[in-house]
């Protein structure tokens, strides 16, 4: 059914709002407004402090990073003196005092003029301060030995392993005597003699005792 | 447009309500996702700043520990030659060489294989030489032992041969020799040193530290002593025959007499231990003075043995048994000779008693040989021991003219005895009279009826007629 108003404008009925569409405009405005507020908060308050505690920290930052540097600086120069004194260290340490090793050696060859134990000579001797069989320096002799009693070079032998200071840095197959053959040398008391070939090989510098003990 | 429907308008206000929430809830989300960025932003600084204090906090450490390296890399490089050195190496080579007693005959600066360590920048020469053994000792020596560090990295030597016309010059070998250094290059890649402010006043605080670290870097030295009486050991030392087959001055019959003479030493050297053990003062000095007469034969037999020829093969034998105990002995008995300050006043005035003793009773030869015995371990005091170390040789060279009187010949045949007058006798077929010179020395002083009284070298002597 259809009703039809025929009453002037005044006498008509107010129209209201109904209470729908009133209860779903507030819900909608309260709605808007609590989201809203929430963002502002979270925003305004929350964003806020922690970028102001970001800028807080910037600024300490900023004024430690010139000290920063300057350690940073000092750590370089350390290691770079660190690596020369390591460097110089290693120079040092790692020279073979060749006057002290012939001074022994010869101590032991000449056996306190005891020559009923052993009597040796040598033909020539080439030595290196480095890159022998253990790392170390070597010396390599083209050795004599006055008799032809092969016990005398084992004599030799012993003397030298049994010198305490000057195998100190030698391992014990450092010491070698590849054989040797028996020459005979007319005109000469005795004429025979052993020859032979004896072989040094010394310790990397770094296991030296004297260096050990640093 | 048509009027909306209640519904409608509720859709549309609906609609637009949940759009602005939305949207609010939009800004929301993406105001969190700027919050975790901050915060990651911070979680960021906060680690730099940690990172920064931590260091802040090392600062002083490492301040010290640069300073400390500093002073010491500065310290250290001084055993290393500096450019001017090696400008000089030429003239240090020489001044070794002259030092030494080589022959250069080669001097090259070589081209350094391989990298320069760093800052420390390598050379290497390059040298070759005639020379002794010990001659290439003492110059390896002087390398080793120079002031700037200096490596022998390689030698050889190749022995030389005996000159058959002069087999006892000495033997000089062919030898090559490489030695190494470093020199440092502090500006070496172009690091400026880090400014440390008050830099002078830190050192100055860290000055016990910079020396106990200083002690980290030693380099290493030795001092060749010489030869030593060692034989060369690139020498034959097995010795030729003569053209009979016979040596001249066999080596077994030199070794023989060294040991001998050696053994000879040996016992004297136990002979003076023991000695040194006699409580009996007296008898000790008397035991040390037989010591040193032996001593004397010892050395002229050792004086002998060195005028031998091949005695430079058994040098070392000679001077390890023979010249150091000898020098031993020498040293032991002079130090005896000082000792003898320990004669007391009481001992020495027990002697003078004992020789006083033995003049009386005509012992001279024991009074002479007390003195001489005394003498030898030493009478010279500034005290009052002086004065009676006086009287004793007093009565020495009393016993001394006495001992020389009774070598004389004075044969007596007779006496005059004039008691208030001058008395004569008859000696060696001459008649004297009291007072006359018999010679120079000798004078008859008084003649009695047992005896005579002679003045000889002014000590008064009686004889029995």
């Amino acid at each position: 059914m259809i009703n039809i108003n025929l009453l002037p404008q005044e006498y008509r009925r107010r129209e209201r709002t109904s209470f729908r569409v009133f209860g779903t405009i507030m819900a909608s405005v309260i709605a808007v407004c609590c989201s809203l507020g929430y963002f502002g908060h979270v925003y305004l308050n929350e964003f806020k402090a922690v970028e102001a505690k970001r800028i807080q920290q910037q600024e300490v930052l900023d004024s430690l990073t010139p000290l920063a540097a300057y350690d940073d600086a000092l750590v370089k120069e350390k290691a770079e003196y660190t690596r020369r004194s390591q460097t110089i260290q290693d120079i040092a340490t790692s020279r073979v005092l060749w006057t002290k090793v012939l001074d022994q050696f010869i101590d032991i060859v000449n056996n306190n003029g005891d020559t009923a134990r052993h009597l040796a000579w040598f033909k020539n001797m080439n030595s290196k301060a480095s890159g022998g069989r253990f790392g170390g320096p070597s010396m390599s002799l083209n050795a004599m030995l006055a008799s032809d009693q092969w016990s005398r070079q084992a004599n030799f032998l012993d003397d030298i392993r049994g010198h305490q200071e000057f195998v100190q840095d030698i391992p014990y197959d450092g010491v070698t005597f590849p054989g040797g053959r028996v020459v005979k040398t007319p005109g000469k008391t005795p004429p025979k003699s052993i020859e032979f070939r004896l072989d040094l090989q010394m310790r990397s510098s770094k296991d030296w005792v004297v260096n050990e003990k640093r | 447009m048509a009027q909306m429907s209640e519904k409608q308008i509720m859709l549309s206000i609906a609609l637009s309500g949940l759009v602005l929430s939305g949207a609010s809830f939009g800004g929301v989300y993406w105001t969190q996702g700027k919050i975790a960025e901050e915060q990651s932003a911070i979680e960021g600084i906060d680690g730099k700043i940690k990172q920064a204090k931590a260091k802040k906090v090392r600062i002083p450490q490492d301040e010290k520990d640069v300073i400390i390296l500093r002073e010491n890399v500065g310290e250290y490089v001084k055993i290393l030659p500096d450019s001017g050195d090696l400008s000089n190496y030429a003239r240090r080579v020489n001044s070794l060489v002259n030092r030494s007693g080589v022959n250069l005959t080669q001097y090259i600066k070589q081209n350094v294989t391989g990298k320069s360590q760093g800052a420390f920048g390598r050379y290497s020469y390059s040298l070759t030489f005639e020379a002794t053994l010990w001659q290439f000792m003492k110059f390896m020596n002087l390398f080793e032992s120079h002031k700037r560090f200096v490596a022998v990295k390689s030698f050889s030597l190749t022995a030389g041969s005996v000159d058959p016309d002069n087999p006892f010059e000495a033997v000089r070998h062919q030898i090559s020799m490489v030695i190494e250094t470093y020199v440092y290059n502090q500006a070496a890649g172009g690091k400026k040193p880090v400014t440390i402010g008050a830099y002078n006043s830190k050192r100055d605080i860290l000055r016990e530290e910079i020396y106990l670290a200083r002690k980290n870097i030693k380099v290493l030295k030795y001092t060749f002593t010489g030869e030593k009486h060692r034989r060369d050991i690139f020498i034959d030392p097995r010795f030729e025959e003569g053209a009979d087959g016979a040596s001249v001055e066999n080596p077994r019959e030199v070794q023989r007499r060294i040991e001998e003479l050696g053994n000879e030493i040996s016992a004297l050297l136990n002979r003076y231990e023991k000695a040194k053990n006699e409580e009996i003062m007296i008898e000790r000095y008397a035991e040390f003075s037989e010591i040193k007469k032996v001593y004397s034969k010892l050395r002229a037999k050792a004086e002998e043995l060195k005028e031998l020829q091949t005695l430079d093969r058994h040098s070392l034998i000679y001077n390890n048994k023979i010249v150091l105990p000898l020098e031993n002995l020498a040293a032991a008995l002079d130090k005896n000779r000082d000792s003898a300050d320990s004669w007391t006043l009481t001992q020495l005035q027990g002697n003078l008693e004992k020789m006083q003793d033995m003049l009386v009773d005509g012992d001279l030869i024991s009074a002479k040989t007390l003195y001489e015995t005394m003498r030898d371990a030493g009478l010279e005091f500034k005290d009052e021991r002086g004065k009676v170390a006086e009287i004793m040789e007093v009565l020495y060279e009393k016993a001394l003219a006495a001992l020389e009187f009774k070598s004389l010949t004075l044969e007596m045949r007779g006496v005059i005895l004039l008691p208030k007058g001058i008395s004569i006798a008859i000696i060696n077929g001459k008649t004297y009279q009291e007072g006359d010179a018999i010679n120079n020395d000798l004078y008859l002083k008084e003649v009695q009826r047992e005896y005579v009284v002679f003045l000889y070298k002014g000590v008064e002597i009686a004889k029995r007629r």
